[in-house]
């Protein structure tokens, strides 16, 4: 169930990476850390209003699981992504 | 109790579901505190009382709409090391369901699917609201089954419901919830025996 909603959190963030690289370029690579911040908090609350929709809470919470979980999972992905595309940037001397 | 069904009865309103909720940790009380087994929640999370081997079934369905039904049964089995049970499944008739996803059931067909769900992950206490709501005899027939199978293995089964006969025939304990206070009735035949219920709450026509 975790790893469902890191897979959507990362398509998210491709999606939302693609589309700042259509009008910003290259420097879409490096979004500044209180940007970083914000995409983790709202990509959180995102997460956490999907997962709601799609009735999820519930039942992980009788898997015994906390709902808090889905909004540090969308956080965390969020953040390790960022992280990797600013090595990935570094690398190609962006 | 362990091993018992327990009717949750009142009227429409006074806070059966309310009640339930806040024994299962999804509201929190505004005063006072939820025992479970040996520990006491002050501050009652669904999620931690879950792994402690509670299981609530709510008025709505409990099914995740990205899941199919089978996965929802995996998911159970591995997350508390259990085996699925596939007599159970086809006991609830389920087997033709468990590549679909919830929305393509029927209210009878998801209610199945929930309590087989519950009872592989055999719970030490089953909290379901309103379980026999808009269903079929023959689904009530399979739901209350269900619910005594629960209980004859030790499962505390808390129910509740409008549907009287239905949920006092499963029963072996009833509540009464009236608006700010609960009376413990005993077994439903006490209970049919008790005017103040049988005048406020059972209604002149309705005999047990």
């Amino acid at each position: 169930m975790v790893r469902r909603y890191a897979f959507r959190a990362a398509v998210l963030w491709f999606a939302l990476h693609f589309f700042l690289a259509i009008f910003a370029g290259f420097a879409s690579l490096r979004v500044p850390l209180t940007s970083v911040l914000i995409l983790m908090l709202i990509g959180g609350t995102l997460g956490f209003i999907d997962a709601r929709r799609r009735n999820e809470l519930l039942f992980l919470q009788n898997l015994g699981i906390a709902p808090s979980t889905v909004v540090g999972t969308w956080a965390v992905t969020i953040l390790i992504l960022e992280i990797a595309i600013r090595f990935v940037a570094v690398a190609a001397g962006v | 109790m362990p091993a018992t069904v327990t009717a949750v009865v009142g009227n429409m309103g006074v806070g059966k579901s309310t009640l339930l909720r806040i024994c299962a940790g999804l509201i929190t009380p505004d005063d006072g505190w939820v025992k479970f087994g040996e520990r006491k929640f002050d501050r009652p999370r669904l999620h931690e009382m879950s792994r402690a081997g509670l299981f609530f079934m709510g008025e709505r369905s409990g099914l995740a709409e990205s899941l199919t039904v089978g996965e929802h049964f995996d998911m159970i089995a591995k997350r508390f090391g259990l085996s699925l049970d596939e007599k159970l499944i086809e006991s609830f008739a389920l087997s033709s369901f468990l590549d679909s996803k919830p929305h393509r059931l029927s209210t009878g067909e998801r209610r199945r699917a929930e309590l087989a769900i519950a009872m592989t992950r055999r719970p030490k206490c089953l909290i379901a609201d309103e379980p026999f709501r808009e269903l079929d005899p023959m689904t009530c027939e399979q739901i209350g089954s269900g619910l005594r199978s629960l209980a004859s293995d030790g499962c505390a089964v808390i129910v509740s419901g409008q549907e009287v006969r239905t949920v006092l025939h499963y029963s072996d304990s009833v509540t009464w919830v009236t608006a700010g206070t609960t009376y413990d009735l005993g077994t439903p035949k006490h209970a049919s025996r008790d005017e103040r219920f049988a005048r406020e709450f059972l209604g002149p026509r309705t005999s047990l």
